[in-house]
């Protein structure tokens, strides 16, 4: 039986997830074609890093903080260190971003042991009739529409936006135009990054804190990153929005497997149908409607 | 993401073979030298399963420590093979043959998962190698070389689904991870529901990467029942407890996997596990003598380990089942696999005059027949601030095989896994 | 892809018809990528997907409902059970276990590797370097991209069935904890280690890196995994072509010096293709 508003709001935490899964991979993979294989592994940091601060006893909003800098500064090593040498080599940065992956789950755990003792989640239940619902999950998902509006903001209306995304479309026009692409680089990177660990942050309070926990994000993400297609964030949205969509319905129906199950399926399909991702599909509709014109 | 090439892992076998005969050539069959027993413990302490394989290990060297610190077995010292898989069954499956071609191991513990189990039992089997499997896991696998010495989910359940529906009423919710050992656990929970006049209102399988709950929430409110049986498993679904708690779900729930292996209650902040009812045979907090008193196992176990966060159900499975078969090769006078083996389906029995007590409880028992413990089994409560509780204690042999399947090992060699739908009406 | 059938045939048939399935499931995968022009690493991302939709399905499949012929896919616990591979009619018929073993997956790997190694020196060898270039060059000269990466795929997936056939007989058993990621990210580790354009490379890095990682394993040390990673990282980094084709050069440069064979190129000149 669907029940409306379960399904609103089971589809309002399916939406959040995907696109706070996804944003930080799909900034990085969007504007700089570097599949980044430890994407997981800065949720993690940023989840560890939130976790840890507010266990010394800070408040929530000051330890979400500290990992979102901790997740921005591992970024910023990362990308000096490492995927700065490998821009054109897309195979090999998949290569060794895994690795890295693999040694700092291994580190973290080495460190911190095989998982933190966590923090409760904020906030109340919402009621409805018989019904009830996390605050705390029904807010994430307003934050990540906010983080999706912020985003395209920044780089839509920003200097700095413009700067990127120039560098992205031609970097050598761009140069010579005076802007400074290795910068440009690495901010992105290091704003990817730095969304992987807000993730990590808003999570670390809903999900058990142990080392391979970003492995949890990496499905959804990819899969949203692949059919959002070539424009990351108007993709990464409609994504979400698509299947989110799918998964909320056919879990309120079937449960829970059917619900994953349909989510890729649907996914294949989009693939399959719509090679450019959705955001692609959607500008050579906007382009034929322009045509008409 | 094509294998391009013939696999690898023929080489490495296959050199593991070579090696291995050159060494049983040379040494003429048996490894261990007179003086020395050699035992393998492959247990996770990297990977997906260190949390709960970490504290096996441990268990496993505190044991063979005391062993050998009161004079090893028949004067024997312990040596031990003792590797890290992981949490990789590929990785198991090299060592467990390694374990047995190179090492000569004389006995083997192995593996977290039922996965694991089943990955490395062919090579077991082949090999006619000693085996303890010390998970709490679905139940049913009779085997001639495997002893599984966890309790199984007919008496882990059979504890605590009974407790609850006198306590709180007949309504039961299930839900349960989706794999073999959920689903398993869940016609289980059938087949004890009809055996205790409770009804089973509705069931639900979670696929293991699930994270996200508000429609199994959803569903419970629903069916609004008098307890809910919770069979989830692993890291993901840890987050079903704080989105229920957040959510404002206050059914009491029964489980067989939370609390005692992933010791979600020192980890959640209260009061996400209050009214969590575990069905289990052990736990740090089960209050016997012999685990709680001043030079208890608790202490034993922190006083070599000051750092290790929690005592869990496997740990002490390993634990006493290392004394076990130090029990059975003193009764059979040798570490000679086959009359280890007859020793051991002689029925062992700890808390007699001889050996010590488990830590669970005063006598448990191996049965020779099918190969699994008698076990005291404990119902834990967890309260909103997540202090720990015994509110039930008795002791449940193993059923199913013994009763229902009438597996004898001791008469018939077999190597098979059997489910409870093949012989419930309930569970189909 | 690791894909296995069941013991129901017998096992001498099972294996053409193991490879068959892979070939096939490669194909259709190739053709819906490839031909939906899907290119660069949406590939790769698209194969890491469809590896983790498989994951998710195999792995519940563990009620009796979930089975090919009498032979159930079990789940997340996997098929155990899976027979030796083995050749012949009734009666007549030679198991390969242990050592033979060694030896079949030995003639195996030489006769893949020698046929893979005609294939790229021949004709269609020339188109596959091509379309690895520079695919729009090689499609003015009248070649069909499409059709040279999805015969290169399908091919790929042929060999990697016979791969999991043999991974599966190996250990007697088969379970979902092939579909992983890590699974399937392992081979394009061993390939980039080794060189990605050396055949040889890929084999002898898959080799000596599987080795190091048992070694280490075996260690039972915490930091076997961090070593690992961070040797990966360094190879990655530092040798970017991959160990043979860096050890090649090398090799041929020290050659060149003894017998003192002029190199008339400046140094740090890109090595030429070692169409291996």
């Amino acid at each position: 039986m669907v029940n409306g508003i379960n399904l609103f709001f089971q589809f309002l935490d399916s939406f959040g997830f995907i696109v706070l899964a996804a944003i930080g991979l799909a900034v990085i993979f969007g504007m700089m074609g570097v599949i980044n294989l430890a994407h997981g592994e800065l949720i993690m940091i940023g989840a560890y890093g939130t976790t840890l601060v507010a266990n010394a006893g800070a408040p929530l909003v000051l330890a979400m903080a500290a990992g979102v800098l901790a997740a921005a500064v591992a970024g910023l090593i990362i990308e000096r260190t490492i995927v700065k040498r490998l821009y054109h080599r897309p195979l090999d940065s998949m290569v060794a971003t895994w690795a890295l992956g693999l040694a700092l789950t291994q580190v973290v755990r080495i460190i911190f042991g095989n998982s933190l003792s966590g923090i409760g989640l904020p906030f109340g239940a919402i009621r409805f009739g018989a019904f009830s619902y996390s605050m705390y999950r029904t807010v994430l998902s307003v934050v990540a529409l906010a983080l999706l509006v912020g985003a395209y903001l920044v780089f839509t209306r920003t200097e700095f936006g413009i700067r990127a995304r120039a560098t992205i479309q031609d970097a050598d026009t761009a140069r010579a135009m005076g802007v400074d692409t290795d910068r440009m680089y690495t901010s992105t990177f290091v704003i990817g990054c730095a969304l992987a660990g807000l993730t990590g942050a808003l999570y670390a309070p809903a999900l058990s804190i142990v080392p391979g926990m970003g492995s949890t994000f990496l499905v959804e993400a990819f899969v949203a990153v692949v059919t959002g297609g070539t424009s990351v964030l108007l993709g990464t949205t409609l994504a979400a929005g698509v299947l989110g969509s799918a998964d909320a319905l056919f879990t309120n129906l079937y449960g829970t497997f059917i619900g994953q199950v349909a989510m890729l399926i649907l996914a294949i399909l989009i693939l399959r149908f719509l090679p450019t991702g959705l955001s692609g599909a959607l500008e050579d509709l906007r382009e034929r409607i322009g045509g008409e014109n | 993401m094509s294998d391009r090439l013939v696999s690898r892992r023929g080489f490495l076998s296959s050199s593991a073979v070579l090696a291995g005969t050159a060494l049983a050539g040379c040494s003429g069959g048996s490894a261990s030298s007179d003086d020395t027993i050699k035992i393998g413990v492959l247990e996770d302490r990297s990977g997906n399963f260190a949390l709960v394989g970490d504290p096996k290990h441990k268990a496993s060297m505190l044991a063979i420590e005391e062993i050998n610190n009161n004079g090893g077995i028949d004067g024997k010292q312990i040596e031990t093979f003792s590797p890290d898989p992981q949490s990789d069954n590929q990785r198991y499956q090299e060592l467990a043959s390694r374990a047995i071609r190179e090492e000569e191991v004389d006995a083997l513990w192995a593996g977290y998962s039922s996965a694991t189990r089943e990955a490395i039992r062919p090579t077991i089997d082949r090999n006619e190698q000693l085996y303890f499997y010390t998970t709490q896991y679905e139940g049913g696998v009779c085997d001639k070389y495997t002893f599984a010495v966890g309790p199984t989910a007919r008496q882990q359940l059979g504890i605590v689904l009974p407790y609850l529906r006198e306590e709180f009423g007949p309504d039961i919710y299930t839900i349960a991870a989706d794999y073999n050992f959920g689903q398993l656990s869940a016609d289980w929970v059938k087949v004890l529901a009809n055996e205790n006049d409770a009804n089973v209102l509705g069931e639900e399988f979670i696929p293991l990467s699930e994270t996200d709950f508000s429609s199994t929430i959803n569903n419970i409110q629903e069916a609004d029942p008098d307890f809910v049986m919770s069979m989830l498993v692993g890291a993901n679904h840890t987050s079903f407890y704080e989105q229920k708690a957040s959510a404002g779900l206050e059914v009491p729930i029964g489980t067989s996997t939370a609390m005692a292996q992933g010791y979600e209650h020192r980890r959640i902040d209260p009061p996400a596990m209050a009214n969590i009812y575990a069905g289990v045979n052990y736990m740090e907090e089960v209050p016997t003598d012999s685990n709680t008193q001043d030079g208890g196992f608790v202490d034993r176990y922190f006083e070599k380990y000051p750092d290790a966060p929690y005592l869990n159900e496997e740990a002490e499975t390993n634990y006493f089942s290392t004394y076990m078969y130090k029990e059975a090769v003193e009764q059979a006078g040798t570490v000679e696999q086959p009359e280890v083996i007859d020793a051991l389906e002689s029925g062992i029995s700890l808390g007699s005059e001889r050996a010590p007590e488990a830590p669970e409880g005063e006598t448990i028992e191996l049965d020779g027949a099918t190969h699994h413990v008698d076990h005291h089994m404990w119902v834990m409560r967890a309260d909103d601030q997540h202090n720990v509780e015994a509110v039930e204690n008795r002791k449940i042999p193993e059923q199913f095989l013994s009763e229902t399947v009438g597996c004898d090992l001791r008469e018939e060699v077999e190597t098979t896994q059997y489910t409870p739908v093949d012989y419930f009406e309930e569970a189909q | 892809m690791s894909l296995n059938l069941g013991s129901t045939l017998g096992i001498t048939v099972a294996i053409p018809v193991a490879v068959a399935v892979a070939t096939v499931v490669a194909f259709v995968l190739g053709y819906f990528m490839f031909y939906g022009r899907v290119t660069g690493v949406f590939v790769a991302i698209i194969t890491l997907v469809t590896t983790v939709v498989m994951q998710t399905f195999m792995a519940q499949t563990a009620g009796s409902e979930w089975a090919i012929g009498d032979v159930k896919l079990g789940g997340f616990n996997g098929m155990p059970g899976i027979p030796n591979v083995a050749l012949g009619v009734e009666g007549v018929s030679i198991s390969f276990r242990g050592m033979t073993f060694y030896w079949l997956v030995l003639v195996l790997l030489v006769v893949t590797y020698l046929g893979a190694r005609a294939l790229v020196n021949g004709r269609f060898g020339y188109a596959m370097v091509g379309v690895r270039e520079d695919e729009d060059r090689i499609e003015m000269l009248g070649y069909d991209v499409r059709r040279v990466k999805l015969t290169v795929f399908t091919l790929g997936g042929a060999i990697s069935g016979l791969s999991g056939v043999l991974y599966a007989s190996w250990g007697n058993y088969i379970d979902p904890s092939v579909f992983t990621l890590t699974f399937a990210t392992l081979p394009v580790i061993w390939v980039t280690v080794g060189g990605r354009e050396s055949l040889l490379g890929a084999v002898l890095a898959t080799v000596a890196l599987e080795w190091f990682r048992q070694q280490l394993s075996i260690t039972g040390s915490e930091f076997a995994l961090v070593v690992v990673g961070l040797l990966l990282l360094f190879i990655v980094l530092v040798v970017p072509d991959g160990i043979v084709p860096y050890v090649h050069e090398k090799g041929l440069g020290a050659y060149r010096k003894y017998t003192g064979t002029d190199d008339d190129r400046p140094a740090g000149t890109p090595q030429e293709e070692i169409a291996e």
